[in-house]
């Protein structure tokens, strides 16, 4: 699944070079965090420092406090993982960062903030997100589908996650065996099979 | 440079096929895939890793519509859900009565579909195969009143892991790496991997053969260029690829483009689902169907495995809402609209000579999305389900059917879904009676290029309103037989020798 296929658009790129000359300077060119940066710069294929920072605050927002405190220990790297994911597909890994750079940069009209994302508060940034779900511009929107499928991928097909929310790893035969055990009729469940 | 009889670009369900029917007629094949070569061992079940491995993804930069496509040895056969429907008999009948493809009617294509079934080991699904999943949608169409059945597959002895569309990693799933593509072999076909067809080679009105470049296996990037001749070529690379290469010879194609759309609706239930387990598609509500004898508004509601990855990228809303209904995981259902899309769209190029997708869905297309999105969460609130997420950023999940008034208020575009994607692809280079009205004949044969064919989706007229694999399979064994045996003629009168033994 190419999430970022919607953004593999000359118009988005076109987009995102003429944000980011217009609003690097109101936005100002301020230092990122350091639980957002990357361990090693040296270890990113596409990503710059910075893209690497804004994706994980995006998928920090997106996935909600709890995989957001396992991204902030480090025991997760969405980022990392997208990198690496964007790597094989030239294409996809520059729209990622032109994207990348509209959701960092980009500043009011066109998205509701005057500082780069990755220094707003959770609630500044779950109003960018808001602003993107619903954006009148289908460029803005692509923008957010884009994001939130590659996050979606690099979160939650990790296998730490997907044990976290109760789903098998790929060949948990007793956990199946189990389930299939479940199947024909549980007399605890109120879920009764119809014959 | 590469010499041979016949040259098949593809080898998903539409070229694999073709490859068996030529090579086992004698011909010397040679077979062409853009995509690497895995097998059953290397399906480690791992959602990245396959993806990365077996699917490439594209857009309708109009829509924002997703399309999905195999990407490997076996094409779109080895990331399917393995179902199985005989060509719809009014499909065909609208083929022969509207499109003039005479040839085409149930009684010729019915013994080619046998021959599928059979090689495929198409096979009906008990109720033992059916998940938690697919019987909360069973459960909600029956106390609805409403007709439903379990979907045949073609497996043999599925173990329920739940990675059908991964690639099947026991090897029960019988794609057509494990039919079609062996069979070809053990004829004497080769299968070249990681080549891309980037033209077709025409001279006088004759196909001369195939302009290929090999693939990096590791960047995706094209390498040296390949040259393979031969006097029959079978364009079979699907619908995203089969018109541009068409286009990129200079030859017309790309109209009547066609989808089935799709969105996916979530429940949660109180008690486990464990919707991950199980085949990842088994059961239909073909109660709005308007094939096989139904008069509905055309689609049908198939229940689909609760995959972590395709769960959280399908349900709207993020952070805390998100949150909450992932950590639902185990309780949730899900099932996938796969409608019958009116709209029409087609391929050009860019610049550079890659495919451009353009799709708007018609408003007639949106509206019924909406039905199905409807009734949907009507049958899933009917089986019991504590909330329903509809798959439209900015509405809150269903818990009543009286909640569905914030979706009958809304004015729907193809953005406002959180994920609306092509689940099956048709047409761009279709059968048609006259040159004006397709690319090629009812034989598959492309106007004006003696030699060149056309055996997979990209040459269906229309949809199907069902899932094709079956359809597109015994359609291509038709072309492909057909062109063996126009072939065999030819070198006849050009070679007295030709198919003899020495």
């Amino acid at each position: 699944m190419d999430a970022l296929a919607p953004l593999q658009r000359r118009a988005f790129l076109r987009f995102a070079g003429v944000v980011a000359a217009t609003t690097l300077l109101p936005s100002g060119c301020s230092a990122v965090s350091s639980d957002l940066r990357p361990l090693s710069a040296d270890t990113l294929s596409v990503l710059s420092p910075r893209a690497y920072a804004t994706f994980q605050a995006f998928s920090m927002r997106l996935a909600g406090p709890g995989l957001a405190r396992e991204i902030r220990a480090r025991n997760l790297d969405p980022a990392g993982v997208a990198d690496a994911w964007v790597a094989r597909r030239p294409a996809l890994g520059d729209a990622l960062g032109q994207g990348l750079v509209v959701l960092e940069w980009a500043v009011w009209p066109l998205l509701p903030k005057w500082r780069p994302f990755t220094s707003l508060h959770d609630t500044g940034q779950d109003r960018v997100l808001a602003s993107l779900a619903a954006s009148r511009m289908d460029l803005l929107r692509d923008l957010y589908r884009g994001l939130k499928s590659l996050a979606t991928l690099a979160l939650y097909t990790q296998p730490a996650v997907r044990r976290s929310l109760g789903a098998p790893d790929p060949f948990d035969v007793p956990g199946i065996a189990l389930a299939l055990r479940e199947l024909p009729r549980d007399p605890k469940s109120s879920m009764k099979i119809e014959p | 440079m590469l010499r041979a009889d016949a040259i098949v670009v593809g080898t998903g369900a539409g070229g694999a096929p073709a490859a068996a029917v030529l090579a086992e007629a004698g011909l010397d094949v040679l077979v062409l895939e853009a995509g690497a070569r895995w097998e059953t061992r290397d399906f480690d079940g791992e959602p990245a890793t396959m993806l990365q491995r077996l699917m490439r993804a594209t857009t309708a930069p109009d829509s924002g519509m997703e399309l999905y496509a195999g990407a490997c040895v076996g094409g779109s056969t080895v990331v399917n859900d393995a179902l199985c429907w005989r060509p719809p008999p009014e499909v065909l009948a609208s083929w022969r009565d509207e499109h003039g493809l005479h040839g085409l009617g149930d009684l010729v294509l019915s013994p080619y579909v046998e021959a599928v079934w059979e090689q495929v080991h198409a096979t009906p699904t008990g109720r033992d195969d059916l998940s938690r999943n697919a019987r909360l949608l069973e459960r909600g169409a029956r106390r609805l009143g409403w007709a439903g059945e379990a979907m045949p597959r073609n497996v043999r002895g599925c173990a329920h892991l739940g990675l059908c569309n991964l690639g099947c990693p026991t090897g029960a799933k019988q794609s057509a790496l494990l039919t079609w593509i062996p069979r070809a072999e053990r004829a004497g076909a080769r299968v070249l991997p990681l080549v891309r067809a980037e033209r077709v080679l025409v001279e006088v009105g004759r196909v001369r053969g195939v302009a290929a470049r090999r693939i990096d296996p590791d960047s995706g990037r094209p390498l040296a260029p390949l040259r393979c001749e031969a006097p029959l070529v079978v364009l079979a690379a699907g619908v995203l690829e089969t018109p541009a290469l068409l286009l990129r010879s200079g030859i017309p194609a790309g109209n009547g483009l066609q989808f089935h759309s799709s969105v996916y609706v979530t429940a949660r239930f109180s008690d486990r689902v464990n919707g991950f387990f199980g085949p990842t598609m088994s059961y239909a509500v073909t109660e709005f169907s308007d094939v096989h004898g139904r008069r509905g508004p055309g689609f049908m509601l198939e229940n689909v495995t609760v995959s972590p990855m395709t769960t959280a990228a399908s349900l709207p809303g993020f952070g805390l809402d998100l949150e909450r209904a992932m950590t639902a995981l185990p309780h949730l259902a899900r099932t996938v609209v796969v409608l019958r899309d009116e709209t029409r769209g087609r391929v050009t190029l860019d610049r550079k000579g890659a495919a451009v997708i353009s799709y708007r869905p018609v408003p007639h297309d949106l509206e019924r999305l909406r039905v199905a999105i409807r009734e949907l969460a009507r049958l899933y609130l009917a089986a019991g389900a504590e909330e329903v997420w509809l798959p439209i950023e900015g509405l809150a999940p269903v818990r009543r059917e009286a909640d569905l008034a914030a979706l009958d208020a809304r004015t729907l575009v193809p953005r406002d879904f959180t994920l609306l994607y092509a689940v099956h692809l048709f047409g761009g280079a279709s059968m048609g009676a006259r040159p004006d009205a397709g690319a090629c004949d009812e034989a598959g044969k492309v106007w004006g290029v003696a030699g060149l064919y056309v055996s997979d989706a990209s040459c269906l007229p229309t949809n199907t309103g069902a899932n094709p694999q079956i359809t597109i399979m015994a359609n291509a064994l038709r072309i492909a037989e057909g062109s063996a045996a126009t072939s065999s003629s030819q070198r006849a009168r050009t070679d007295p020798l030709a198919g003899k033994s020495p």
